[in-house]
């Protein structure tokens, strides 16, 4: 394996779990709420995912349990920001704290071991390709269905009436309202389905990425997610390239430490965040049309 | 418009409403569900609760810790409490406290090592309301002028500066002479703060509080008071009516980073006497919390973060005594604005 593969595979294994809150949280913030609480989400389905996987041995149970947990993280941020009218934002950020001790509570005998049961499945022929073979074809299941998923939330948001219906609830509720539908459980339901992604995300990285639990892993990515999707102009077939940009930053850090490079390690570290911060700021200079209403609100002020 | 109802327990919530109701739902709900968390993972629910008690009110050392983090959270709250007057929510207090610690340490160390007691103490002060006034005002530039959402930016800036400190610490900053340890060097003995009764207190408890009711007199009894209280209560109206919005909210989040700032100085020259990763961690998030439990009231605030500052010392106490670990005691924080969330009828902000 030469290294540029080598650092491809690093990228796609970096990106994925990114690539699941950033797919899920752009679903909700078309709907008109951000869900910083992805962070949350994460959190409790890399932990409660790792848990399953390495009691019952099966990915299918850790996934499911992974999916319920962030859904139901999703489901309470949805409680505080629609029902409550709580900051969506400050919601969001108590919810990783929240999580964050429940996950060291039940996560505190799952420190010390790892899961190890090999999950990649190399797809025949295709994984026999050079360079793009093992970085596209010898993944593991979640990792295949990551790179179906914002296709399929483009396909959902811009081409079906169900999608359509999502969008108009982040631009003009009233009009949702006056066609018959209900806006706060469609929000519900995108928020659900974001808190979901998420878990599933976290999942990928306890057990796929990592294949061990540690105290607060997730470490800021589910805000990384959010603040990527205004990086995506809210345009699902963009998550890919967010995503895989930020695994890519990561995976050439990385890389250069290796090779030796007098790079501190803490700016290795810190550069993601710096990165997404940068990003955010450049994005927010052009104008931004393609914001959804609701959300500009709570953003750019009166 | 009209929508459908949203979730609601009918006559439990009217009932929950009366506040005396509402004060004890929110204290045994969450003792009660945090006990079945206990009593589900085996262990002895009354004796975690005994080790929490006795942690904070059964020695002088533990009640003397407790005040100690009362006077950070404190600082830290009114971080969160101010912008939230102004329609901002400064999720950045962790990162600006920490920063206001890292400029105290290294003035105190450094530029002003040889000052006399009476001029430094103050200066060190202002050291860090400066360093801590310089991170949010890194977000508050982002949002007035790109329009970027002051939350995501201060959350980002929260590990920014975790991994800067670091950096600096295990870099540039290290003390030649500690032994390799990641720390500066201590800052001069005559700009420490006095500490009393055998425990590490000391007078920023008093400045706290006195902040805190000054925060309370300038919300209440000034005409920036009633500025700010118009802007919180309708920017858009507040605009229409000439008030320079965004004026008056660049001033608040700046305030509220100094008040972080402060916590930061007092933390190192009443407790560390020079700067350590994870030096007064968690102190920032949990400001943000006691501000959210009082609904953002300066006085409340003194209570609730008397209150976290207890249940983050029981949660020590609780690590070392039955091996759960500390972080667990997030939960009960956690339920316990949760259920105020939760129950806080219908006086949230719309």
């Amino acid at each position: 394996m030469n290294e540029i593969t080598t650092i491809l595979i690093s990228t796609i294994a970096a990106g994925t779990p990114i690539l699941y809150a950033l797919t899920g949280d752009m679903i909700g913030q078309r709907a008109g709420i951000i869900s910083l609480s992805v962070e949350g989400s994460m959190l409790v389905g890399a932990c409660i995912g790792f848990g399953v996987a390495y009691r019952t041995q099966s990915m299918t149970l850790a996934v499911l349990a992974a999916l319920a947990a962030g859904g139901l993280v999703g489901f309470l941020q949805a409680f505080l920001a629609i029902d409550r009218k709580t900051n969506m934002m400050a919601s969001g950020f108590v919810l990783m704290f929240f999580t964050q001790g429940l996950t060291a509570f039940y996560g505190r005998t799952l420190l010390d071991v790892s899961f190890r049961k090999p999950l990649t499945f190399p797809l025949p022929f295709l994984s026999e390709i050079p360079v793009l073979g093992p970085v596209l074809f010898s993944q593991d299941i979640l990792t295949y269905l990551s790179f179906l998923l914002p296709a399929a939330a483009w396909f959902v948001l811009t081409k079906t009436k169900l999608g359509l219906l999502v969008c108009s609830v982040g631009e003009r509720p009233e009009v949702t309202q006056a066609y018959g539908h209900d806006p706060r459980k469609i929000q519900y339901a995108a928020v659900i389905i974001a808190g979901m992604l998420a878990g599933a995300g976290g999942v990928q990285m306890s057990c796929v990425y990592t294949m061990s639990w540690s105290n607060d892993m997730i470490n800021g990515r589910g805000f990384i997610a959010s603040a990527l999707v205004i990086l995506c102009s809210w345009k699902p077939l963009r998550a890919y390239m967010a995503a895989y940009l930020f695994g890519l930053a990561q995976a050439l850090l990385v890389y250069l430490q290796v090779k030796g490079v007098p790079i501190s390690m803490y700016v290795t570290m810190m550069l993601p965040y710096l990165l997404t911060l940068a990003a955010l700021g450049i994005i927010s200079t052009s104008k931004k049309p393609s914001m959804p209403e609701k959300i500009k609100v709570i953003s750019t002020g009166p | 418009m009209r929508r459908s109802k949203p979730l609601d327990c009918g006559g439990l919530t009217r009932l929950l409403e009366h506040p005396a109701a509402h004060v004890l739902a929110c204290t045994l709900i969450p003792v009660a569900v945090f006990g079945i968390l206990l009593f589900t993972e085996g262990k002895s629910v009354m004796e975690t609760y005994r080790v929490i008690l006795n942690a904070v009110f059964g020695t002088r050392y533990g009640f003397g810790e407790v005040i100690v983090r009362t006077t950070y959270l404190i600082f830290t709250s009114l971080a969160a409490i101010l912008p939230y007057r102004v329609g901002l929510a400064n999720a950045g207090g962790e990162g600006q406290m920490a920063i206001g610690a890292l400029f105290t340490a290294i003035a105190g160390g450094t530029l002003l090592r040889h000052l006399i007691g009476p001029l430094g103490i103050p200066a060190l002060l202002v050291c860090g309301m400066a360093g801590g006034m310089i991170w949010a005002g890194i977000a508050i530039f982002c949002r007035m002028k790109l329009g970027m959402n002051e939350t995501l930016t201060t959350i980002l800036m929260n590990y920014i500066a975790t991994y800067f400190i670091s950096m600096l610490l295990f870099g540039v900053l290290r003390d030649p002479a500690g032994w390799n340890y990641p720390q500066t060097v201590e800052i001069a003995p005559q700009l420490r703060l006095r500490t009393y009764f055998g425990t590490r207190i000391n007078a920023g408890i008093l400045l706290a509080v006195l902040t805190a009711a000054g925060v309370w007199y300038l919300l209440r009894k000034t005409k920036a008071g009633f500025t700010i209280r118009a802007i919180g209560g309708n920017p858009r109206a507040a605009l229409y009516s000439g008030i320079q919005v965004g004026k008056v909210q660049a001033m608040a989040f700046l305030a509220a980073g100094a008040s972080a700032g402060l916590a930061g100085a007092i933390l190192i020259m009443g407790t560390e006497g020079r700067m350590r990763v994870d030096a007064g961690a968690t102190m920032g998030f949990m400001g943000f919390l006691a501000a959210g439990i009082v609904k953002n009231d300066p006085i409340l605030a003194i209570f609730s973060s008397f209150l976290i500052a207890a249940l983050s010392v029981a949660g020590n106490a609780m690590e070392i005594n039955t091996g759960l670990p500390a972080a667990s005691i997030q939960i009960l924080m956690m339920l316990v604005l949760l259920t105020i969330m939760a129950t806080g009828g219908r006086k949230n902000r719309e």
